[in-house]
């Protein structure tokens, strides 16, 4: 599966990266959103985005769903959020993701998120 | 009444220990389990860089050593010398062969005069004819020699003994940074007992509602207003109190969950990179190991070259006694002709001889250059034990082995240690609690509204009754508590 990742914690990132990748997944990742905006061009439309909720200062996982669904017409794409805030689960309860994953995000997690859109 | 209040109170408190007891259940979890696991974190960091240290330190010596020899190594130098010789050496013999087809000829021409060096230039062309068979064999061995080394040298540089020194680098960027700090939960988990005394208090002094005159009846009603002041007042703090014990919960569990993720991150990331120096480590190992044996396989064909280098030496003496032999008869016939013949031959024979010393010199530069191969090879193996005995891998297992435990730990963790459940055990029991005192006051008000039907139009005209419900007093800890603190404060 094509899988994309967004998150500001780098060391998440790169332990997703590490993971999906032993998992035969093929991965893009952003760590920012100015990296995501400038990267989209070239991005091919992955199969499930996790996107992180928490992420810089007036930008939730929430507007990164909408800019990915509304403006770069990723409709096929399941979106699965990342938060380790317990307390945001209602409020990503209606945002429109396929799921939500909280953290810490283990091989087992992730392996089994997938599986559900395999 | 105080039936009633002592049940509140009781119900109250209880909800009182159940949130302080959510606190305290997420404090031992982050004092105790996280602790362990973050230890395990860091031991496995800490001897995944000491092990990945050892091994790109040995590796390193290892590739700056041979890398060193490499640079030095002339091999297509000792190669070009090698070849000349060798062809010099056949030019050599292909002259001496024509040569002696000329004496044959010549000497024949002599007749019976000529006869004996006819027959010893029959000799020397036999001698050139196993020369340059010899020579055949000694280019062949020399070749084998060189292919040796060469796929020596060209594994060393091929090898991951050269590049080992950016594989064997530990990712070091993003260390974990533990932001969850237990202290703020710890403030805040004996809240209650501000509340709690204040309660008391108040229940306390609603047990005491008797009064024998108007200025008695005046303080009862004073106490009465004032706890229900103080009630409106703690509940309306303790309210803002569990609001901001909520937040405080909430950002911890945030940054416990984090830094958890932290862990299970760096653990992952290094459990994945000491796989892969193992891989390198072993194949390196198993280069060395291919090198050692081709760099022992390489004496055997140089000790098969130097055997046939002496069988050309001794060759060269027997050809060396028929010029002797030669120039004795051309000088009894003599012939004017051959003497230049043996001129000639006199310095072909000098030629060899040099020819011949220059293959001894070669040879012993490829045999100074296994010597020296030889060694570093074996001390590399020497020192690759380390990293490839069967200790350093049950190191290697065990740290392998840690990983996976930690992550099971923090999945096993992951079920009983979830955020979403404490918020939500937290959420009903302030409902509860909020409800609880909400019932108190009613109790209060009713209780004061009860004591109000008992007093009649003359006491409460009363000045006593003024007098004693101004000089009516409720114990205040929370206005003290913020007294001192100002106080502290300032």
């Amino acid at each position: 599966m094509n899988v994309l990742i967004v998150d500001d914690n780098t060391l998440h990132l790169k332990m997703c990266r590490i993971l999906l990748e032993k998992l035969k997944h093929t991965v893009q990742t952003a760590e920012s959103v100015s990296a995501l905006k400038s990267g989209l061009r070239t991005m091919k439309e992955p199969d499930v985005a996790f996107v992180d909720f928490r992420l810089e200062p007036g930008v939730t996982g929430v507007d990164i769903l909408k800019m990915l669904k509304e403006e770069n017409k990723w409709t096929h794409t399941k979106y699965i959020a990342l938060t380790a805030d317990v307390a945001e689960k209602s409020h990503l309860d209606g945002a429109g993701f396929d799921g939500i994953i909280f953290k810490p995000v283990t091989e087992t997690l992730l392996a089994e998120t997938l599986k559900k859109y395999e | 009444m105080s039936n009633a209040y002592d049940k509140l109170k009781g119900e109250i408190d209880g909800c009182f220990y159940q949130i302080v007891g959510i606190i305290n259940e997420i404090i031992e979890h982050r004092s105790e389990s996280f602790a362990a696991m973050l230890n395990v974190g860091e031991k496995i960091q800490s001897d995944s860089h000491s092990f990945v240290g050892n091994t790109d330190e040995i590796v390193r010596h290892i590739s700056e050593n041979i890398n060193r020899k490499i640079e030095n190594l002339n091999m297509e130098k000792m190669r070009e010398e090698l070849n000349e010789a060798t062809g010099t050496f056949l030019s050599i013999t292909d002259e001496l062969e024509l040569l002696s087809y000329n004496t044959i000829c010549r000497t024949m021409a002599l007749g019976d005069k000529g006869s004996t060096i006819t027959h010893i230039s029959k000799e020397i062309k036999k001698y050139s004819t196993t020369v340059k068979s010899l020579l055949d064999e000694i280019t062949k061995d020399f070749a084998a020699v060189y292919e040796k080394f060469r796929y020596i040298a060209e594994n060393i540089i091929n090898s991951d003994i050269n590049s080992s020194a950016e594989f064997l680098k530990l990712d070091d960027t993003d260390n974990i940074v533990i932001t969850s700090d237990v202290s703020v939960l710890i403030e805040h988990s004996q809240f209650h007992d501000i509340f709690s005394q204040e309660l008391e208090i108040i229940k306390e002094a609603m047990g005491q509602n008797k009064f024998e005159n108007a200025y008695e009846a005046g303080k009862v009603f004073g106490v009465y207003e004032k706890a229900m002041a103080k009630l409106d007042f703690i509940k309306s703090e303790l309210q803002n109190k569990l609001y901001s014990i909520k937040e405080v919960m909430k950002d911890f569990l945030y940054s416990f969950n984090t830094d958890l993720q932290n862990i299970v991150g760096k653990t992952n990331i290094l459990r994945e990179e000491l796989m892969r120096v193992h891989k390198v480590s072993s194949t390196i190992c198993g280069t060395i190991n291919d090198l050692q044996a081709k760099t022992t396989q390489s004496q055997t064909a140089i000790n098969q070259a130097t055997m046939r280098v002496i069988g050309l030496g001794k060759q060269s003496k027997t050809f060396k006694n028929l010029v002797v032999v030669t120039a004795i008869e051309v000088a009894r016939i003599n012939d004017e002709d051959l003497r230049s013949v043996v001129s000639s031959m006199l310095s072909t024979e000098q030629e060899l001889q040099t020819l011949i010393a220059k293959l001894h010199a070669n040879i012993t530069l490829w045999q100074n250059l296994q010597k020296d191969f030889s060694s570093t090879f074996k001390e590399a193996g020497a020192h690759l034990r380390s990293v490839c005995s069967s200790s350093t891998s049950t190191d290697r297992d065990q740290m392998l082995k840690n990983t996976y435990e930690l992550e099971e730990h923090l999945t096993q963790f992951r079920t009983v240690f979830t955020g979403d459940k404490y918020m939500t055990f937290f959420d009903s029991n302030t409902e509860k609690l909020i409800e609880l005192f909400g019932e108190f006051l009613d109790n209060v008000q009713e209780e004061f509204e009860k004591f109000n039907s008992r007093l009649t139009d003359n006491i409460l005209s009363d000045d006593d009754f003024t007098r004693g419900r101004n000089d009516s007093e409720l114990k205040d800890i929370l206005a003290t508590e913020d007294e001192q603190s100002s106080i502290e404060f300032f």
